[in-house]
């Protein structure tokens, strides 16, 4: 014990002289899911730069692309991301801007449009790594032929993009009264602009003269109307799952109705899938008919049936159809319905091309070659740039989540978003 | 005494200089293919592949071999298949910038350094007469569906990557991946050697003379006999392309 009268060392003394700075309190790190989810995403980003490595090195010799098939997983991946992104906003604007229900929804907006610019950098990524010459992307611009529904789609595209860009910016930062009328404006052009993309994109199919399948004018109202499903589905899913306060009767009560509108779309898409499928198997002309007994009872039949049937459409009705369905219950039917939906272009885009006409069926035993096969299975290659693509457009999302902070507006009483 | 019936190749080499003598655009330029003189010896398709100097994988005239009935009673049928050379081209109006369209004497041609290589002309056409360079060649130790043993390696790869004269313009093979590498490519009636007054590769190779090429608005040329006549057809008219290819049957 020390003695109160004792002198103090000389040392002790000028340790009393300065005075001690107060300990600073030390930051320690805390592994967040928000890390986690960036870690994820710059891995899968790096995994998938191996395949664009390939890509800008090979060209597309690393594709299992040919002649006689030329369009692969790209551009199916393409169009389906064409479907999620308009088709969201269509409905989105629908309902909120011009039908005026479901008013809860606006709040979605900000993340609504994050995640359709996500979708759209994904598919613009993905589509111009399918050309020939992806850094001639711009002679579209500069030397359309108008012609062609290929340059249509292209611009319909890029405009949509600057009006999506435009509805974002005035929806984050937008605070005087015309800028917000600026920004309703956009989102009423953007419905039949949406619209329009999503018709010509199912177009350029059905001009083909050279694929029967695809020809005729099912296919742009068939897209219109996967759009349509796969949009309610998405923004069913964003709603669910980043909407903060949902014990709100209003949350609750929207999700069920986008749940039925859901199962409503479903089952308008089902009964169109149904009647295109029977006019192309009716006539009994293989050359049309071959395509799709390639994508239901090809090699690859599980697509179809397990996946896109099984997982992506029995499960969520019969999730959609309990008596009181869970806001949960319709989240997952409609994650599940969007997971599994890229099934659809696939079978749209690739059977119709391996199923060869009279001369190319001969041709194929007549002349050999790397890409004269007329067969089609993505290869490594194909996958690791599409996972580039996926991880591109899920960091730009989370970015604008996490660090740009464009989440749902709530009041400021209701909770923060976790 | 009767005269010497002429070679058709001497025929067809003079139709071709009198051609040359007319503008461009009063030319129409046709191809046809008798199929009852066509031995299936593949000669045109090696002779487009030399003088275009094509990598695996293109292809702008193939010989389609059909097999018809069955042991004993079966037939071989040999059917050439160059571009049709459409008088109205599903594969034109696709292109969304315009690199591919018929010039003034009614051939088909790809501009290779506007072409984006969106390969939209390859479904459209109904031939299946495109194709895409997807950057092989022949010497490529990693070629698929080419296993075998390569003599002259070397050589042959300097002679795979010493340029072509497509279009009238020097197209390189360096191993890059610059044009005509990820370009649609197709059969051009090689317009590079009509317009210095040589016949096509394919015509001038063809042994049994099964390939006759001349300008059909020339009412003295051997085409403008031989597309008139009862069995000349041509591929797949219910739609309405209107080949300039013609078939003997």
């Amino acid at each position: 014990m020390a003695n109160k009268n004792t002198k103090p060392a000389p040392e002790a003394e000028k340790e009393q002289e300065i005075p001690q700075k107060p300990a600073a309190p030390r930051k320690t790190f805390k592994l967040t899911t928000t890390h986690i989810l960036w870690g994820v995403g710059i891995l899968a980003l790096l995994i998938g730069g191996i395949g664009m490595y390939q890509r800008f090195t090979e060209g597309l010799r690393p594709t299992a692309l040919g002649s006689f098939v030329p369009w692969g997983l790209w551009v199916a991946t393409y169009e389906y991301f064409v479907w999620l992104e308009i088709g969201s906003l269509v409905v989105f604007t629908l309902m909120v801007y011009v039908f005026k229900i479901n008013p809860i929804l606006h709040k979605m907006a900000l993340t609504l449009y994050l995640t359709a610019l996500a979708i759209l950098a994904m598919a613009l990524i993905l589509i111009g790594l399918d050309l020939g010459h992806p850094f001639r992307f711009w002679h579209v611009m500069v030397w359309p032929q108008w012609n062609s529904l290929l340059a249509w789609m292209i611009w319909a595209h890029m405009i949509y993009m600057v009006v999506l860009v435009g509805k974002l910016l005035i929806e984050a930062y937008g605070k005087s009264a015309g800028l917000k009328k600026l920004g309703i404006w956009l989102s009423y052009i953007s419905i039949p602009l949406g619209i329009a993309l999503v018709a010509i994109a199912g177009s350029v199919f059905s001009v083909v003269v050279g694929r029967p399948a695809w020809q005729g004018n099912g296919l742009p109202l068939y897209f219109l109307v996967s759009s349509l499903v796969v949009g309610t589905g998405l923004l069913t899913f964003l709603f669910v799952w980043f909407y903060p306060n949902k014990e709100e009767q209003e949350y609750i009560d929207t999700v069920r109705w986008m749940g039925k509108l859901l199962l409503g779309l479903l089952t308008v898409g089902l009964t169109a899938a149904a009647l295109g499928g029977m006019v192309l198997l009716y006539p009994g002309i293989p050359a049309q008919a071959e395509a799709l007994k390639t994508a239901l009872f090809g090699p690859l039949w599980w697509l179809y049936w397990v996946l896109h049937i099984g997982v992506g459409v029995i499960i969520p009705i019969f999730l959609l159809l309990a008596r009181t369905p869970s806001p949960k219950q319709i989240g997952v039917a409609a994650g599940l319905l969007i997971a599994t939906f890229i099934a659809v272009p696939l079978n749209i885009v690739v059977p119709a091309q391996t199923v060869i006409g009279i001369i190319e069926a001969d041709l194929v035993n007549s002349f050999f070659g790397p890409t004269l096969n007329a067969g089609y299975f993505p290869t490594s290659s194909e996958w690791l740039v599409t996972l580039f693509a996926l991880a591109f457009g899920f960091l730009v999302f989370l970015f604008g989540f996490t660090v740009l902070r464009l989440r749902p507006r709530v009041d400021e009483t209701s909770k923060e978003v976790k | 005494m009767a005269l010497e019936p002429k070679d058709v190749l001497v025929r067809m080499q003079e139709d071709l200089q009198r051609a040359l003598q007319k503008a461009p655009g009063e030319r129409r330029w046709v191809m046809v293919i008798d199929l009852r003189k066509c031995v299936g010896c593949h000669g045109c398709t090696i002779a487009c592949v030399a003088e275009n100097k094509l990598p695996p994988g293109v292809v702008y005239r193939p010989v389609v071999e059909k097999e018809i009935g069955s042991y004993p009673n079966v037939k071989r049928q040999f059917i050439p298949r160059p571009c049709m050379q459409c008088d109205e081209p599903p594969c034109v109006p696709v292109c969304p910038v315009n690199a591919t369209y018929a010039n003034e004497e009614g051939v088909v041609v790809m501009d290779y350094d506007r072409c984006i290589g969106c390969r939209y002309c390859l479904n459209a056409c109904p031939y299946s007469a495109r194709t895409t360079d997807f950057g092989y060649t022949y010497v490529d130790q990693n070629l698929p569906v080419m296993d075998g043993v390569l003599v002259g390696r070397e050589e042959s790869d300097d002679y795979e990557r010493a340029a072509n004269y497509e279009y009238g313009k020097e197209w390189e093979r360096s191993g890059g991946l610059q044009s005509p590498v990820g370009n649609a490519r197709k059969c051009h009636f090689c317009l590079h050697r009509v317009h210095e007054g040589e016949l096509p590769a394919c015509t001038t190779t063809c042994i049994g003379r099964a390939t006759i090429y001349g300008d059909a608005n020339d009412p003295d040329s051997l085409v403008s006999e031989l597309i008139t006549q009862s069995n000349a057809v041509r591929l797949r008219e219910e739609l309405g392309t209107k080949p300039k290819v013609y078939y003997l049957v």
